[in-house]
């Protein structure tokens, strides 16, 4: 069923990026506009990429290249795409993740809050504060962070990015930040969902009648119904870990991690076709995965909750 | 030719021992105390020796005064040098190789920049002027100009432990030579070699075809290091550039510790530095800092020293007034002399330029003084087809000029006549092609063209589409930043003359014909008035492009980095911190 | 159940009045929108300067006196582009939302309504595929490859917001198809096309309305990303998203006022389409009420 799915992704970065102006070619040999390029000298470069051979050979030699695991190399730097995918996908994945998370942590109690006081003006300022986060770019809200933290704390986060296993510490004092910022734009729709289903579950008789009775029933009322809420709502979270990965692109930037994000950008910039290909399927696969088992996972849920 | 030899041999002369001498005299084995730091100031003791070896360190001024930067604090006499501590320099994109062989770009050289060294060197402090010894004590040159002798120092060692000797040398010129792939870097600066022996272990000579002004020029270039030969040849002694690409191996004062990809290049200190006493620092990391703005956060939180250098990263107006208002005492900046060139390139085959009179226009109207306060913060100099350099017009006359005086108005006045005699009463619409990390200064040109009617209409294009798009000469007008490593017209010449395949569509054999004299001439003063006047043909008569601006930049440093020599050095002028230390942390 | 068929005027007006009452956010939210679609129609009228006029004596002058909220660094004033950006952001969202979702509606309802076969290769080829791939990537690497201009952006935005929109159409329309009066309308011999534009259309214009308010929003936002990415609209187009991301950013410090008005300018608007449609939802959708 997702094979097709996958198929389209691969023609689609395929023959998109042989459409783009420009030229991985002409980047080389003018060694990124510092010499000139020589008729003689193009040539051999576009033999050298493979670029001279009819397109839909390219194609299959590329994804023959796939069925293999051999990914090929990066025309930029030489170096094997899995070399570079090794070491930028944990990054890009645990920001992705951490920025998921933020995002739930935000999104939840404020949902609930406003659920829980519909229509009055903890609502609605909780709901203003939540959709502020929507009208930021990340970029911006990125830039805001390290300006501050910069001129009014007088810190920064440590420098030459490390992985959570090397030393936890300063990996969070490095992440959370671009977590942060990407993660309060994305908990903007996650608060609206959470206010939504909660109010859903908070309809039903029997909830209402118990809410009716008192304190002591009203705080049964909220765990049972958090705990009814909770399962869609951390669902589609993970759907979120696939959203994150947009956000990555410009936290990555701006924070200094070297991830995919990053690397696309740049790939696309030089006209760097394996790296762009490979990197854009990856992303396509884990975005179409996470997807997959939310799916499954709602499905599965579906009919409990609708019992309830 | 004979200012050279004289200056070569004066960089025989023993230096006086206590007295500053050059960095790359050997060192008196000094059993206790740390080497003397050499002052900023030729202060006390003995005078200098020969002015070439000197390190006068005031900026290489030209005629027009840019803004003053703020007094570098200069290392007092008396201060000893510190060891230890980590330099951290900020770098804005990840080198793709690390090896300066066959990569051009200065993001592979400024972070080898320390690993490496030359033959011969430019002085970091008046790279336009003179060129100092430095894995070659002395050189020769014939007096046709035609056979360039090498003579390297003894006792060198590359970082891998084997000895440097004239077998690296005669392979690095006979590679570059015959390039046995596409990918070497600035090949055609050995061109005109036409032969290369080893005359001794420790002596090189290279015959050229003809003479040629700027070989020594091109030798000494910051992207010529010399690299290992043993690592450049496979099992079967054909050339590869597989090791090079990962490893770094040099000659010079710090070694290749760690690459981490995206994030940093690590180096360490030599301990087997030609130089007794050298480097003070345990080591440099270089931060990758893709954003310009979190570049300058990091330095201001102290978390980088040293703020980077290249187009496009140096400090920004509002940056350098936060340094020089609420860090003063604390940081300094430095100014770099880029040798960089706004310019616009015109098409000569599309209309509107193929009109000399428009391109005339263009000329004319173009307000430089204001490219220059509002791209640059009027950090910079005005100037022609080449860099405000010996080999250019002269400055004071440049800015009398029409297209260069101000104020503007009689030049602006006679522009519209030119372009109603063309035929342009009303004006006429075109496309400017502009590179995306440039689209600022097309808007600026955008709107000052459009005063006299060009009315252009911006295509943004990334890098790889742009030089795709020049070398197939698409569009009328290309916004054009570039750099001039030596100030010589060779380094224009692949622009302007018809072999050249960028961007010009005239075969003007005038232009053709004063390239090669130029290059030809031996007499170096003669060379120079030749150049000027080439340099007038192509601004002034010709105007195959105008030039809007010479930018400079900008880098800032705390002040516990003491000894930076880098305020007035090139932005391609190697800096390697070999004499350079912290004080605390 | 799935509603049916559209009210009466004054009962439309009526509805109107309510809503202001009982969702006074979405009533703002609203009437921020009103206004900016104000602004952008009168912008000749309002601006004071020509958003392009650069007095390079003028530059970076601060708010107040001559230049309400001061210039630019090339002396243009900040004011007067803002007003023009309200030109440009309505323009670029309110285009790629309305292509993007209008196709993806259309793709949606044939989806939902004839299933089968038509509803595989839809979802499979177009939709799934198109959703694989992160928004912000997918149109960086469109823009890319047709170039930055504003046409071009907007097309890169309608193309990422299509599937989604099409997914929650198709759901609409499928919980239609399967109502026992469109069944019955089957069996008396009512042709598809009557029963797709009397039945399914208007099941699915409010789940499509709440849902192309938040598109509206975040179509202004990709496009303020694009321009960070140094793909958005060339210069020297006024758009909120590039005076953001650009020379604002470079001048927070020095300037702020070149990011803080695009920025608050850009807020506002996002805040305002997405207050409406939360609210739009809260009314719009039967299950809430």
């Amino acid at each position: 069923m997702t094979f097709p799915v996958l198929l389209g992704v691969t023609l689609l970065t395929f023959f998109v990026m042989r459409v783009m102006p420009g030229d991985a070619a002409t980047a080389i040999v003018t060694a990124g506009g510092q010499g000139v390029a020589r008729e003689g000298d193009l040539a051999r470069v576009r033999a050298e990429l493979g670029l001279d051979k009819p397109l839909h050979v390219q194609y299959g030699e590329w994804i023959w290249g796939l069925a293999r695991l051999d990914l090929g190399r990066s025309w930029h730097s030489g170096r094997p795409i899995v070399e570079e995918i090794k070491l930028r996908f944990p990054v890009t994945f645990e920001l992705a993740v951490l920025t998921a998370l933020t995002s739930v942590l935000i999104a939840i109690p404020v949902g609930v809050i406003s659920a829980l006081r519909r229509d009055t003006l903890t609502d609605h300022v909780a709901r203003v504060v939540s959709v502020f986060g929507l009208t930021l770019p990340s970029f911006w809200t990125g830039t805001l962070i390290l300006f501050f933290l910069v001129t009014w704390f007088n810190w920064f986060p440590p420098m030459g990015f490390v992985g959570p296993f090397e030393d936890p510490v300063a990996n969070i004092q490095q992440i959370m930040w671009p977590a942060l910022a990407v993660g309060y734009y994305l908990s903007a729709y996650l608060a609206r969902m959470t206010r939504a289903t909660m109010l859903e579950v908070m309809r039903q008789d029997y909830i209402r009648t118990a809410w009716s009775k008192g304190l002591r029933e009203r705080v049964i009322v909220v765990r049972h119904a958090m705990k009814n809420m909770l399962l869609p709502v951390v669902t589609l979270a993970g759907i979120q870990v696939a959203v994150a990965l947009e956000g990555s692109v410009v936290a990555e930037s701006i924070f200094m991690l070297p991830g995919m994000g990053l690397a696309l950008v740049s790939a696309i910039q030089e006209r760097d076709y394996p790296v762009i290909q490979t990197f854009m399927l990856l992303l396509a696969i884990v975005v179409m995965s996470v997807n997959l088992l939310v799916d499954i996972t709602y499905g599965w849920l579906d009919p409990r909750i609708r019992y309830n | 030719m004979a200012a050279l030899l004289m200056m070569a041999t004066a960089a025989c002369a023993p230096a006086a021992a206590p007295a500053p001498s050059s960095a790359s005299a050997p060192r008196a084995e000094a059993p206790s105390a740390a080497p003397s730091p050499r002052p900023a100031q030729a202060s006390t003791g003995a005078p200098p020796p020969a002015a070439q070896a000197t390190r006068v360190p005031q900026p290489q001024v030209a005629a027009t005064p840019t803004r003053v930067a703020t007094p570098v604090p200069a290392v007092q006499p008396g201060e000893k040098p510190v060891y230890g501590g980590t330099l951290t320099i900020a770098h804005r994109t990840e080198p793709a190789t690390l090896n300066p062989f066959k990569e051009p770009s200065i993001t592979t050289h400024h972070v080898t920049f320390p690993i490496y060294e030359y033959v011969l060197r430019r002085d970091p402090l008046d790279p336009w002027n003179k060129i100092v010894p430095d894995l070659a004590e002395s050189w020769e040159v014939s007096p046709d100009g035609r056979v360039y002798t090498f003579r390297l120092r003894k006792n060198v060692q590359w970082q891998d432990g084997k000895p440097f000797s004239a077998e690296d040398v005669a392979f690095f010129l006979k590679t570059k030579a015959n390039p046995p792939s596409t990918r070497i870097a600035l090949a055609a600066y050995y061109r005109s070699i036409t032969k290369v022996e080893i005359v001794d272990p420790y002596t090189v000579r290279a015959t050229l075809e003809r003479p040629d002004s700027v070989f020594l020029m091109h030798v000494s270039e910051s992207r010529q290091p010399i690299t290992p030969a043993h690592l450049m040849k496979d099992a079967n002694g054909k050339y590869t550039d597989k090791v090079l690409d990962v490893r770094a191996i040099g000659t010079g004062p710090f070694k290749l510790k760690d690459w981490r990809h995206g994030v940093s290049v690590v180096l360490e200190k030599n301990p087997q530095y030609r130089i007794k006493g050298l480097p003070y620092l345990d080591g440099i990391t270089y931060y990758i800092i893709p954003d310009r703005s979190t570049q300058f956060a990091a330095f201001r939180s102290g978390r980088v020293d040293l703020t980077s250098v290249g187009g496009g990263t140096y400090l920004t107006p509002p940056e350098l007034k936060i340094v020089k208002e609420q860090l003063t005492g604390k940081a300094s900046i430095y100014l770099v002399k880029t040798a960089l060139q706004y310019a616009v390139r015109f098409n000569p085959a599309l209309k509107p330029f193929d009109d000399l009179r428009v391109r005339r226009a263009v000329h004319l109207a173009t307000n430089r003084q204001a490219a220059l306060d509002l791209l640059a913060d009027g950090i910079g100099v005005m100037g022609g087809a080449i860099y405000p350099s010996p080999w250019s017009m002269p400055q004071s006359e440049v800015i009398k000029m029409p297209g260069f005086r101000q104020p503007k108005d009689q030049d602006v006045a006679e522009a519209k006549k030119l372009m109603a005699e063309a035929g342009y009463a009303s004006g006429t619409d075109f496309i400017l092609a502009v590179r995306q990390p440039d689209q600022k200064e097309g808007e600026w040109l955008q709107n000052e063209m459009s005063k006299i009617g060009l009315r252009a209409k911006l295509r943004v294009l990334p890098l790889t589409a742009y030089y795709d798009s020049s070398s197939k000469h698409e569009f009328p007008a290309y916004f054009q930043l570039l750099s001039m490593p030596t100030g010589h017209p060779d380094d224009i010449a692949e622009y302007y003359t018809s072999s050249g395949q960028v961007y010009s569509q005239i075969a003007d054999p005038k232009v053709d014909a004063l390239f090669d004299k130029v290059a030809q001439t031996v007499n170096e003063a003669d060379a120079r008035k030749l150049s000027a006047a080439l340099d007038h043909y192509l601004s002034v008569e010709q105007v195959l492009g105008v030039v809007i601006a010479h930018p400079d930049g900008y880098r800032a440093a705390w002040n516990r980095v003491r000894n930076l020599h880098l305020d007035g050095a090139g932005q391609l002028d190697s800096q390697r911190y070999e004499d350079t230390w912290k004080t605390g942390e | 159940m799935p509603v049916s068929a559209a009210s009466t005027r004054s009962g439309m007006v009526a509805s109107l009045l309510r809503f202001c009452k009982r969702k006074p956010l979405g009533a703002i939210g609203g009437l921020g929108v009103a206004l900016m679609v104000v602004v952008a129609l009168a912008a000749p009228i309002i601006a004071p300067y020509d958003p392009y006029a650069m007095d390079y004596g003028a530059a970076l002058t601060t708010p107040g006196g001559q230049y309400l909220l001061g210039t630019d660094n090339f002396g243009r004033d900040v004011f007067s582009r803002i007003v023009y950006g309200a030109r440009i952001s309505l323009y670029v969202s309110l285009l790629a939302i309305a292509l993007g979702t209008g196709t993806g509606a259309v793709l949606g309802v044939v989806s939902g309504y004839v299933g089968g076969r038509a509803d595989i290769i839809i979802q499979r080829s177009l939709v799934d595929v198109v959703m694989a791939f992160p928004t912000l990537v997918l149109a960086l690497g469109m823009v890319s490859v047709l170039g930055p201009s504003v046409e071009n952006v907007i097309i890169a935005i309608a193309t990422v917001q299509m599937p989604r929109s099409a997914r929650i159409v198709r759901s609409a329309a499928i919980s239609v198809r399967e109502c026992e009066y469109v069944t019955a309308a089957k069996a008396l011999g009512a042709g598809s096309l009557r029963i797709v534009f009397l039945h399914v259309v208007p099941n699915c214009i409010a789940p499509y309305i709440v849902y192309a308010t938040a598109a509206l929003g975040a179509a202004v936002i990709v496009e303020a990303s694009l321009s960070f990415l140094g793909v958005g609209s060339p210069p020297p187009t006024p758009s909120w998203g590039g005076m953001l991301a650009g020379v604002g950013r470079e001048y927070m410090e020095a300037a702020p006022w070149m990011a803080l008005y695009p920025g608050v300018a850009l807020s506002l608007a996002v805040f305002g389409f997405n207050l409406l449609g939360d609210s739009l939802r809260d009314v719009l959708d039967p299950r809430l009420r």
